[in-house]
């Protein structure tokens, strides 16, 4: 059936006839426009702002997230941002020692107009976080060691449990116990606090990385490329154990918070800044329906939709990504191969919400100008945001070096250029 | 023996079997540069150029190119030095601050295969380390590698150092990594910018003048 077209005639009705009234008719629609979005951003708390745009309807003004494990800051940057704001630098909360991102303190999310609130579980009952101050390192839950290079930002893989890359030392290795009750202890209650207390979404972090990415950190990277090209027995049954232990532990997690949170996150990194890390095929045949398994678990224990941090050039995984039942797509590496975000919208944004594309963090949001990070902010708002299905936040974590000007103008023109109808 | 038989070994990433085979080529009198130059280095511009046609990934670029190093390892030995064949030095590191060193391994790999001679300095390497080689070798290639925007500023306080210390127009500074663009690259002053192994041996024989 043809749905019926307004008829032109009576649209031509309503047309000013002259230039004067024409423009006081514009001048009148931008007022109205500006009036609407106030009205409705008082009727619409963050929430309900967040949950329309996740399904792909205009909210009030494009939501903002900022301080969850790959939407917050590095915490020399934070400080250089507090102290250029005139609040004390001291303390800062260290929401995740590895990438040395803060937990923003909640006036700095308020100033930023935050719409998402996080949640996080806790580590396993058997497992002591221990700095060794003598070597800038330590050890996670599951025997992989981080160290820091002497003046570096951050830690990264120095050591990896799984040294021989064979299904027998696969067998006997002993992962953290994923149903470990000390996950849980409290988390019900903090959920509830959050939906109760707070009027913002809350989304439930990974404590690891996914299916390909824990692969690696357990193996190592390059073992891993190697067990990719000569072993893909092994790589697959290191993905079927790593894939058993977030079935195990989502099943835990949201049998506790399933109705609390509105969002799911979790990461597999696929893309490189020109394309996919390792063959497609292999993605397809290994990760993809592993992908597929988890979303179908977590779907069936809650509403809540699933995020996918994914990082790099992956404009050809999206239709699989999509397939795999990911409904959120994070963080839009604008500056990476074939992600446009103008096509990448028209082309996947009837079917994934995009999540981050604030502005290209390798060019703009650490060597711009406050008006170019505005400018880019205000491209991507408008390709991205039009009929939902978009968050606004940076393109993974603010690192060390970005100035603080250029925060403040990122978030300002998050808010200022998202109220909609975008660019009214 | 059929010596492409050695190639398509490298190709495949089969290290062993490419370690056998020279060792039979060996033994049955090819000279060893011959070896090099006929088999190792073509198959490693085929592993390039498959990687530039999106055939081939990180993976297959490393296993290739740890088979290339295992007939590159039977070979070396057999070949007095200044007769290897090589078209160049090369020295290798990822600057100070920045540990990611699989990018850098690959290009260190990639241009090994390619007929450079390469001295790998590793990861988070300061300055002074790339002065100092940079003033033993005096000529050549100095590729700088950093993964994210924090480290780039130790990429340009190394380029600072090699001009302070009087050995920077001696040799050609090739830089690559993530977040690397054209623009930083004429911005820090390094000679040349590659965003990806394969066309950083490209461009390391372009600034050497050895197409």
């Amino acid at each position: 059936m043809v749905a019926a077209l307004p008829h032109p005639q009576r649209c031509s009705r309503f047309t000013p006839s002259h230039d004067v009234s024409h423009r006081q008719s514009q001048i009148g629609r931008a007022l109205m426009a500006i009036l609407l979005a106030h009205v409705l951003e008082v009727c619409m708390n963050s929430r309900e702002r967040v949950l329309l745009a996740l399904d792909h309807k205009e909210p009030d003004r494009v939501p903002i997230d900022f301080g969850g494990l790959v939407t917050s800051m590095h915490h020399v940057a934070y400080r250089r941002l507090l102290e250029h704001l005139g609040m004390p630098s001291e303390p800062v909360q260290i929401l995740d020692t590895f990438q040395q991102i803060v937990d923003p303190a909640s006036e700095i999310k308020e100033m930023f107009h935050v719409d998402v609130v996080g949640l996080f579980p806790h580590s396993g009952s058997n497992y002591e976080f221990e700095l060794d101050e003598e070597t800038d390192s330590f050890v996670d839950e599951w025997g992989v060691v981080y160290q820091r290079p002497p003046g570096g930002f951050w830690y990264d893989l120095a050591d990896a449990p799984l040294k021989e890359g064979t299904i027998e030392e696969l067998e006997a290795f002993q992962f953290p116990d994923p149903r470990d009750p000390a996950r849980v202890e409290g988390l019900r209650e903090e959920a509830r606090r959050l939906l109760e207390e707070t009027d913002k979404a809350v989304m439930i972090h990974a404590p690891i990385g996914g299916v390909y990415e824990q692969s690696y950190w357990v193996r190592g990277l390059e073992n891993l490329y190697r067990d990719m090209a000569c072993n893909k027995p092994y790589v697959e049954a290191l993905a079927e154990r790593i894939l058993e232990w977030l079935l195990d532990f989502w099943d835990l997690i949201l049998e506790e918070v399933g109705p609390y949170v509105h969002i799911v996150e979790l990461s597999d990194d696929l893309g490189s800044q020109y394309g996919p890390l390792f063959s497609p095929d292999l993605y397809r045949e290994i990760y993809k329906p592993r992908h597929r398994r988890l979303t179908e678990l977590i779907h069936s224990k809650t509403e809540a939709k699933v995020f996918l941090h994914c990082c790099g050039s992956i404009y050809w995984a999206l239709p699989d990504i999509i397939e795999s039942g990911i409904d959120i797509i994070n963080p839009v590496q604008v500056s990476a191969k074939d992600m446009d975000t103008d096509r990448l919208k028209r082309e996947f944004g009837r079917d994934i919400v995009f999540w981050g594309g604030g502005a290209d963090s390798t060019r703009v949001l650490p060597f711009g100008t406050p008006e170019e990070v505005k400018d880019e902010a205000r491209r991507r708002i408008e390709h991205l945001a039009p009929g939902g299905g978009f968050v606004f936040g940076t393109i993974h974590n603010i690192q060390a070096e970005v100035p603080p000007e250029n925060v403040v103008a990122l978030f300002e023109a998050a808010y200022e250029c998202g109220h909609y109808p975008i660019g009214s | 023996m059929d010596l492409k038989l050695i190639g398509e070994k490298v190709v495949e990433g089969d290290a062993s079997a490419v370690g056998s085979l020279v060792r039979q080529a060996v033994a049955d009198g090819v000279p060893p540069l011959e070896i090099i130059t006929r088999c190792l280095l073509p198959a490693m511009s085929e592993v390039g150029e498959r990687f530039e046609r999106a055939e081939f990934f990180v993976p297959e670029m490393i296993i290739a190119s740890g088979a290339m190093r295992a007939g590159l390892a039977v070979l070396r030995p057999l070949v007095v030095e200044d007769q290897s064949g090589a078209i160049g030095y090369a020295i290798t590191g990822t600057v100070q601050g920045d540990v990611h060193d699989l990018g850098k391994n690959l290009v260190g790999m990639m241009l090994e295969g390619a007929g450079f001679q390469v001295q790998d300095l590793g990861a988070d390497v300061s300055p002074q380390r790339f002065v100092k080689a940079a003033r033993e070798s005096r000529t050549g290639i100095v590729a700088l590698s950093a993964l994210m925007t924090t480290t780039l500023p130790a990429m340009k306080r190394t380029i600072e150092a090699l001009e302070q210390a009087g050995v920077r127009d001696g040799v050609k500074i090739l830089v690559g990594g993530a977040p690397l663009t054209q623009d930083y690259c004429d911005e820090i002053g390094a000679d040349g910018y590659a965003p990806d192994a394969s066309s950083a041996v490209r461009k390391a024989k372009e600034l050497l003048g050895v197409l």
